[in-house]
């Protein structure tokens, strides 16, 4: 059978002090610095055709980056569509995503939008009627409206930043909240710069 | 250290990286597809690293302080656990595509660009070698310390490693090398001397089983006036045997060396190191003859299982004019060692089953 190789056992060689994260940044070993994860919007101009979301989205997935919302719809362009993606990762995640991002064919631009850059979401609550009033007041409250009512529901529309929608949501629990549905962010950098596809593309 | 990969190869860089690391005497360790980029016959080369890398490469890879990655993507299969790859060395990373720079280990120093660009560049920047004799001295030691070796007794079947080195000794200089993927794919890698570039073909990491047939048959093709030589697995060669008749009928001068040993072995070897045992699905003395195989394609089949008929049958088999079939009957008791389990220490190798159990 399997004869031993020669040499020294694992336990009678030298080994290096030094240590990496898991991210494969040398560390010291006493003061383990990992990086905390952060919310990152990447704002992503991709050609309009069948299929792009899937490569996207199989990206993420393969390289098991943590989605927290995806968006996706029409831009200027009509062969153009504006991605939004909202990730939770540590740094070398964020920029890795990037990184890969542009990697494929079918992404013509990526950039990540600054934390004061202008974030919208909306949201459509289903809550039951039995207080159409007051139901009416919150919404009002978190500049929202009704937007449906039946004999026994009434639904509410609510546009605005994610902690804002997340307070409504919960304003709403006092009553019975039946559904609630959320698009994701929608996101563009504040003040006029633009990502313009035209020059990205002559950049290639 | 440097550490060269496939990119090397690709960017024909080679010569490049031979005068680069023989005139600043640094030593080269490879990676899979890295293998032909530097003469393994060099004093300066240590070997392949990574999970079934040399000893020395291993050693080195892991306790070097400055380690220049060209044309490498530092893969799961060549770092191991990230947490022990190379954790004092800075980083010095030479790649054509960004996103390569910091994904698995972090760049200290990136450099993009085309690797023999890149390496001019470094070569034109530097003017003297580093102060490294102990250095040097040391990966001697390792090389000293960890050969790959094996044992061939009297009573036991035929050695896999013995089948890959006497063939590397009878065959030409640049004779290309195409495998499936397993245990005989790392035997072919660790026994046979890569001096030349593009004389290693094998799926490498993406472990496509199967690739070993029909990659022979392209290299043939690409490289008609060049000796092809296909190391396979009795697993692999089931999987792509059919493209024999295209080998027939191009009648193309291929010798496929099968290593029988009527398992898949690799999988066999892990179910045995890190499953305590339990073989599933791992074995099968069921398959068919692969000589008597060969003929009915219309090749020629040779049957090899006494060791003291190694070099005739690998001469004949030289000699024949088209695709030939060496069935080679190997000790089913062979593993490949040494080995690094999967997210383990580089530096912490096994030599033997019983280090494993250790590890």
């Amino acid at each position: 059978m399997t004869g031993k190789l020669p040499g020294p056992a694992p336990d009678e060689r030298m080994r290096p002090q030094g240590r990496r994260n898991s991210q494969g940044i040398r560390i010291d070993p006493e003061v383990e610095a990992t990086h905390e994860p952060r919310l990152a919007v990447l704002s992503a101009l991709v050609k309009h055709e069948p299929g792009v979301l899937s490569e996207v989205s199989g990206l993420f997935s393969r390289r098991q980056f943590n989605i927290e919302s995806l968006t996706v719809g029409p831009s200027k362009d009509e062969d153009v569509a504006r991605m939004t993606i909202v990730i939770e990762e540590p740094e070398p995640g964020v920029q890795q995503a990037k990184k890969q991002l542009k990697k494929l064919i079918s992404v013509i631009e990526v950039e990540e939008l600054e934390p004061e850059a202008m974030r919208r979401e909306l949201a459509l609550l289903k809550v039951a009627g039995e207080k159409p009033d007051d139901i009416q007041s919150v919404a009002e409250m978190y500049g929202g409206q009704a937007v449906d009512a039946s004999r026994d529901a009434v639904t509410v529309e609510i546009t605005g930043s994610k902690q804002k929608i997340d307070a409504a949501v919960d304003a709403f629990e006092q009553f019975e909240v039946l559904e609630v549905v959320r698009t994701g962010a929608a996101a563009l950098e504040r003040g006029s710069m633009t990502m313009d596809p035209s020059a990205m593309e002559s950049d290639n | 250290m440097i550490l060269a990969g496939g990119g090397v190869i690709k960017s024909e860089a080679c010569d490049e990286l031979h005068s680069f690391a023989t005139e600043y005497e640094i030593p080269v360790i490879t990676t899979m597809p890295g293998l032909g980029s530097f003469p393994e016959t060099e004093d300066l080369a240590l070997g392949m690293a990574g999970m079934h890398g040399t000893g020395a490469a291993n050693m080195a890879i892991t306790n070097c302080d400055a380690l220049v990655g060209v044309g490498t993507r530092f893969d799961d299969r060549l770092t191991g656990g990230v947490d022990s790859f190379a954790p004092d060395a800075d980083i010095i990373h030479v790649e054509i595509d960004p996103a390569e720079i910091s994904k698995n280990i972090e760049a200290d120093f990136p450099l993009i660009g085309d690797a023999e660009r890149v390496l001019e560049q470094l070569d034109d920047t530097l003017t003297r070698p580093p102060e490294a004799d102990a250095w040097r001295e040391q990966c001697a030691t390792w090389e000293e310390e960890y050969p790959l070796a094996y044992e061939m007794p009297d009573d036991e079947p035929l050695k896999p490693q013995y089948v890959v080195e006497t063939f590397d000794e009878m065959a030409d200089d640049d004779a290309i090398v195409t495998t499936g993927v397993g245990q005989h794919q790392m035997w072919a890698a660790q026994f046979w001397t890569y001096t030349h570039p593009r004389t290693w073909v094998s799926s490498n990491g993406l472990g496509t089983m199967g690739y070993g047939v029909p990659s022979a048959i392209g290299a043939k093709l690409g490289a008609p006036d060049t000796e092809v030589v296909c190391f396979d697995g009795d697993g692999s060669f089931l999987m792509t045997v059919q493209e024999l008749s295209v080998a027939v009928r191009e009648n193309l001068d291929i010798t496929y060396v099968v290593l029988n040993n009527e398992a898949v072995g690799m999988v066999r070897q892990w179910q045995d190191g890190f499953y305590e045992g339990r073989r599933m699905a791992s074995e099968y003395p069921w398959i068919p003859e692969f000589d008597k195989l060969a003929e009915a394609f219309g090749a020629r089949g040779f049957r090899l299982e006494d060791p003291e008929n190694v070099q005739e049958t690998i001469e004949a088999a030289r000699e024949y004019d088209g695709p030939a079939v060496i069935d080679a009957i190997i000790d089913p008791g062979e593993n490949v060692y040494p080995m690094v389990p999967s997210g383990g220490d580089n530096g912490q190798f096994a030599l033997s089953e019983a280090h494993l159990e250790m590890l």
